[in-house]
């Protein structure tokens, strides 16, 4: 498997670099080594989650780690290789009006990816994802997705296409309460939500109740505050904009 | 950096990328198989009820793989696929030379006739594939000499409780999470190979039984 990321990493990277040439190639030095090392940094995270996470740190906290890859998958990942691409490479999307008008509006893309989220988090389709590889694979990839979806209005690389300032505090306000409210069910639930019925088989359904509390906790805290920090980095630089446009207006 | 350098260096990559698959893909076919750990010496019971020490097993190739009759997922698709590489083994004539064992690790529950029972089920011919049970402390040396995970978890309704909260646990519904892998050992008794149980691909599996048949014969 990690040989397998290995290949994927470099051929994303590879990637990467031929389009950073054929794009970025004329930015100043220090900004393209920016962009590269926090792509770099996002697309560690985002291989991170394709490790199965028994395979990470053992199978008793397999609940735990998965959660804490979910994270990775829906928030770090995304935000940071969204940061590593510069505008200027994505501007050949301009051109596509109608993908502007859905990305731009976070509702929508927000409404799509929860209800994604929210379906794979349903026990049924939780629990076949945890007994099938290939499945739970799957599953990754459409969590980055989600989370790609999810950042683009607050951080997509092309900032025509973000929400404006108070737009995305509301968004960023109500869009992860659903998310929120799975991570406090497994808080304090006192049976198992997912079955495990198998030691090897399972990748991530929760071994036992404390791993289930465990992963809904990470879940909880960690991803809002996560959330917040980039709340608070939104409310910042609107709070600038605004103090900027004041102190140049006449 | 330069338009070149960055195009140079994404060329660069993308050819490692191809090397390293190149390289997985060849290198288990070029290179010998590693040896992971002995199998384990110890005398249990097959399902006929008669003694089945695992030395007498030298000199052939064993696909080794454990199970528990109660097992509702992992265990039934594990021994379908031991029938379909016994199915493969008799097809390439090499019955005489590849044994497959299957023990338990349920020993309390799955008794010789019970075993005997599930062979049946699973159409597997008894000609080289034995099932084996036995007092619980000789499958422990199996299951410590092969390092391998089982853990009993006791359910009342629906719930894992601790074993500790049980008067009597034997009365009580309880699964064996346990390591989900096959064990694959040469003639001389070292485990050469691990394919992933319930999860392992037939025919890889076979793959490898050949390449340590041909290893050992010179072939």
């Amino acid at each position: 498997m990690i040989l397998n990321l290995f290949i994927v990493f470099l051929i994303l990277l590879g990637i990467y670099f031929i389009v950073m040439g054929n794009t970025a190639s004329h930015l100043p030095v220090a900004r393209q080594r920016r962009y590269l090392a926090v792509f770099v940094l996002g697309l560690i995270a985002a291989l991170v989650t394709f490790i199965p996470s028994p395979d990470l740190f053992g199978p008793d906290y397999r609940f735990t780690v998965s959660m804490t890859q979910v994270l990775f998958a829906v928030d770090l990942a995304p935000l940071l290789l969204f940061l590593g691409i510069p505008e200027i490479t994505l501007l050949p999307l301009q051109r596509w009006d109608g993908l502007k008008r859905s990305l731009k509006n976070p509702f929508v893309v927000g409404a799509a990816s929860t209800f994604i989220l929210l379906v794979w988090f349903t026990p049924p389709v939780f629990e076949a994802a945890s007994r099938s590889l290939p499945l739970w694979v799957y599953k990754q990839i459409l969590f980055l997705l989600c989370g790609l979806l999810f950042w683009w209005p607050i951080a997509g690389p092309l900032p025509e296409w973000r929400a404006g300032y108070a737009l995305q505090l509301l968004y960023l306000f109500i869009i992860r309460l659903p998310m929120t409210v799975v991570a406090i069910i497994f808080t304090f639930a006192n049976r198992l939500i997912y079955t495990a019925r198998s030691f090897s088989l399972e990748i991530c359904a929760p071994s036992s109740i404390p791993d289930q509390r465990t992963g809904g906790l990470v879940m909880w805290t960690v991803g809002g505050l996560f959330v917040l920090v980039v709340l608070m980095i939104v409310f910042f630089r609107w709070f600038n904009t605004g103090y900027a446009a004041e102190e140049s207006s006449p | 950096m330069t338009r070149l350098l960055w195009i140079r260096i994404g060329i660069s990559l993308l050819a490692l990328a191809g090397i390293v698959g190149l390289y997985q893909f060849a290198a288990p076919q070029l290179q010998p198989l590693p040896v992971y750990m002995p199998l384990p010496e110890v005398t249990l019971t097959d399902q006929n009820g008669e003694a089945f020490d695992l030395a007498q097993t030298r000199g052939r190739v064993v696909l080794l793989s454990l199970i528990y009759t109660h097992c509702p997922d992992v265990c039934p698709v594990t021994t379908a696929k031991m029938k379909q590489v016994q199915d493969l083994v008799r097809g390439a004539g090499l019955n005489d030379q590849v044994q497959l064992i299957t023990f338990t690790v349920d020993p309390e529950r799955d008794t010789p006739d019970v075993l005997q029972k599930y062979q049946h089920l699973y159409h597997g011919s008894p000609d080289n594939w034995t099932f084996l049970s036995g007092a619980s402390d000789k499958i422990d040396i199996l299951i410590k000499g092969l390092d391998l995970y089982v853990e009993r978890v006791y359910y009342v309704d629906n719930t894992p409780v601790p074993v500790s909260s049980l008067s009597d646990p034997l009365s009580v519904a309880y699964v064996v999470n346990h390591t989900d892998l096959m064990f694959l050992v040469d003639r001389q008794g070292n485990v050469r190979a691990m394919p992933p149980g319930s999860r392992s691909d037939v025919n890889e599996t076979f793959k490898l039984i050949q390449k340590l048949v041909r290893e050992q014969s010179g072939g």
